[in-house]
């Protein structure tokens, strides 16, 4: 039997590449609101993907490093009051994807988070399901779930993502 | 969901379980997180607790030695899980810890003492001073059921009948009392690599498997990583936990945290969280740290008699006419037949003897967290009482005409202290005169980590006597969840 982390992790971006969704889940329902609603752009990190969750834990924290590089198109979001857009490459559609902001009671955990509502009539028809979540992990960084409603209205959980403010990497 | 506790304490040494045992006696909710696992020893296997992990012995020795290896420049070996020690190499001082329910009290050396000096306690912070601690020694020994062995009593190598009439040395010393169990004792395999029957008393026997019966939550196997502030009431703190059997990551929410993980671990969990941005600024963390004048040597003394045998420390001795300081104890090869050595060097080790000396050295060394490692800057110069004890092994081996082999340039310590020392302006320590770190309700610290000196003698006892006044502050209070 090993160790699997020699170091003392914690509730950084960084240690939580590793995670898988039932962790990311553990925690995330332990997270409090937004001292205030996120405004401007904010740097993503994509972890814990549906799919992946059978990988060894160092391949996943690898694959979310190179998920978290110019190989993946998408940057993060960007807020401006009760609404908000997706952030991609130069060269791509800035600005796809938008949502809705409001605070609700999670229908996941059934406590308070930031819902991000893509059901908006500009969003292809695919991306209209997604459901995202946000509470805060830190000072200026967001843990965000991502999920897809189906046509029953149950959300299904696809990847937990960060939200870094620039100055909070 | 996330569980919500009242009250978590994380380690079950001299720290935690005093901590938890006197919190659960009283009533309070109480869960224990504890990294390592039950040990095997036969009190533990009359109670039937499940799942115990043995101690080092035969082929399963090294498996079972070494639970992490850990060091600058990312220095890192795979170990067990069910490992005993833990060993953090530096080259300024390395420390070594235990791991497992019961800490320390495994791999001690059973010596039940106070500190050096009556007045340790006095002047450090308002709240605490030497008077008031007294009884908390008092409660600790009897928990302990600690004697000093007496002259003609027949205990296999105890140096004050070993070294009555010894021209050079002496035995004429308060000798320490010993948390061990005479009655019947076999004074076999009791060492530092734990003590199987149960003659050494340890703390899982004595104080955790008693808090079980009256309500106390003990998980083993679960090694907290990282502590965080909520920002919310009443849970105010969120705890990262290892689960080491299940192999995955959990959190937990707790009302009140009590960090009493051993020194070397309580500040590597107080600075990756502060280096994680939680905890605020904490200014004194690192500083005041002691190894308590640590110093071990092998006495190649070709001794008649077995010196394996016996109780884990034959005792103190000292040159004669030398006086009380600094305080040296000899011990023989407990639990030689455990090891797996070659039959030749076992017979020859079984002749010859370990000194341990301990002294007040300055507690000036600093801990600093560097990229995610704990760096140890311990300056021996600044520390006389090193020098002063080479000086006496070295007369020894000269008056005795043996040899003394000692490191005298890579210190270690089997006693690491301070770091999160109680201190009265937070500039100079972490915690204040209650254990509670400076400017966190419900966050205490509760083990060696918060000394605010060196006690100069084997610290167990000062390390209980602390978590068992934090424990009557806790309760006394009304900062109760």
């Amino acid at each position: 039997m090993q160790n699997q982390n020699v170091i003392p992790l914690h509730q950084g971006r960084d240690a939580l590449l590793g995670h898988d969704q039932t962790e990311l889940a553990d925690l995330f329902e332990t997270l409090p609101l937004p001292e205030r609603s996120p405004e401007g752009p904010w740097h993503g990190t994509l972890m814990a993907i549906t799919g992946l969750q059978r990988l060894p834990r160092g391949l996943r924290a690898g694959l979310a490093r190179v998920l978290d590089t110019p190989v993946n198109p998408w940057r993060g979001k960007t807020f401006d009051g009760d609404r908000g857009s997706n952030l991609w490459l130069p060269g791509l559609n800035r600005h796809f994807a938008h949502y809705r902001v409001e605070q609700r009671d999670s229908p996941v955990d059934g406590r308070p988070v930031l819902w991000l509502d893509y059901d908006e009539a500009d969003n292809p028809r695919p991306v209209r399901g997604i459901r995202g979540e946000a509470r805060w992990l830190r000072t200026g960084v967001l843990l965000c779930r991502m999920n897809r409603q189906d046509r029953g209205g149950r959300l299904h959980t696809l990847l937990y993502f960060t939200l870094s403010r620039p100055d909070h990497g | 969901m996330a569980e919500r506790l009242a009250t978590l304490v994380i380690g079950s040494g001299f720290g935690g379980s005093v901590v938890a045992h006197r919190l659960t006696a009283a009533g309070e909710r109480v869960t224990l997180l504890e990294r390592g696992p039950w040990r095997d020893t036969q009190p533990m296997r009359r109670r039937g607790l499940p799942d115990r992990r043995p101690l080092p012995a035969g082929a399963g020795f090294c498996h079972h030695l070494l639970y992490r290896l850990s060091g600058p420049a990312g220095l890192r070996l795979p170990a067990s899980n069910s490992g005993l020690f833990d060993i953090h190499y530096d080259p300024a001082m390395s420390l070594i810890c235990s791991s497992g329910v019961g800490g320390g009290s495994h791999v001690y050396s059973a010596m039940n003492t106070r500190p050096a000096r009556s007045d340790y306690w006095d002047g450090h912070a308002d709240g605490v001073d030497a008077a008031s601690m007294e009884p908390h020694y008092d409660w600790m020994l009897g928990v302990m059921g600690a004697r000093a062995p007496a002259t003609g009593e027949g205990v296999p190598g105890f140096t004050g009948d070993d070294l009555r009439d010894h021209p050079q040395l002496t035995a004429e010393l308060d000798q320490p009392p010993l948390g061990f169990d005479f009655d019947g004792a076999r004074f076999r395999d009791n060492s530092y690599f734990g003590s199987p029957t149960g003659e050494k008393r340890t703390l899982d026997d004595l104080l955790l498997a008693p808090a079980l019966e009256q309500g106390l939550d003990l998980r083993a196997h679960q090694e907290v990583r990282g502590i965080a502030t909520t920002g919310e009431t009443p849970y105010r703190y969120r705890v990262q936990v290892h689960d080491h059997e299940r192999k995955r990551m959990h959190y937990l929410l707790a009302e009140r945290v009590v960090l009493a993980a051993g020194t070397l671990n309580t500040l590597k969990l107080l600075f990756a969280s502060r280096a994680a941005g939680e905890l605020g600024a904490l200014p004194g963390l690192g500083l005041g740290f002691s190894g308590n004048g640590d110093q071990v040597a092998l006495w190649w003394c070709h001794d008649e008699s077995d010196l394996s045998a016996g109780t884990p420390t034959h005792g103190r001795l000292s040159l004669r006419g030398a006086g009380d300081e600094p305080y040296i104890t000899r011990f023989g090869f407990n639990g030689i037949d455990r090891m797996p050595l070659p039959e030749p060097l076992r017979r020859k080790l079984r002749h010859q003897a370990i000194l341990v000396c301990m002294g007040e050295d300055g507690a000036n060394g600093r801990l600093s967290w560097h990229r995610g490692r704990l760096r140890v800057a311990y300056d021996p110069a600044r520390n006389p009482v090193l020098g002063q004890i080479n000086k006496t092994l070295k007369a020894i081996g000269q008056g005795t005409n043996t040899s003394v082999r000692f490191l005298r340039r890579r210190p270690f310590t089997v006693h690491p202290l301070g770091g999160a020392r109680l201190a009265s302006p937070p500039e100079e320590g972490v915690v204040d005169a209650c254990g509670r770190i400076f400017g966190h309700d419900g966050l205490h610290v509760a083990d060696a980590a918060a000394l605010p000196a060196a006690p100069g003698r084997p610290p167990s006892m000062t390390i209980s006597a602390w978590p068992a006044h934090v424990s009557d502050h806790l309760l006394t209070t009304g900062e109760t969840p």
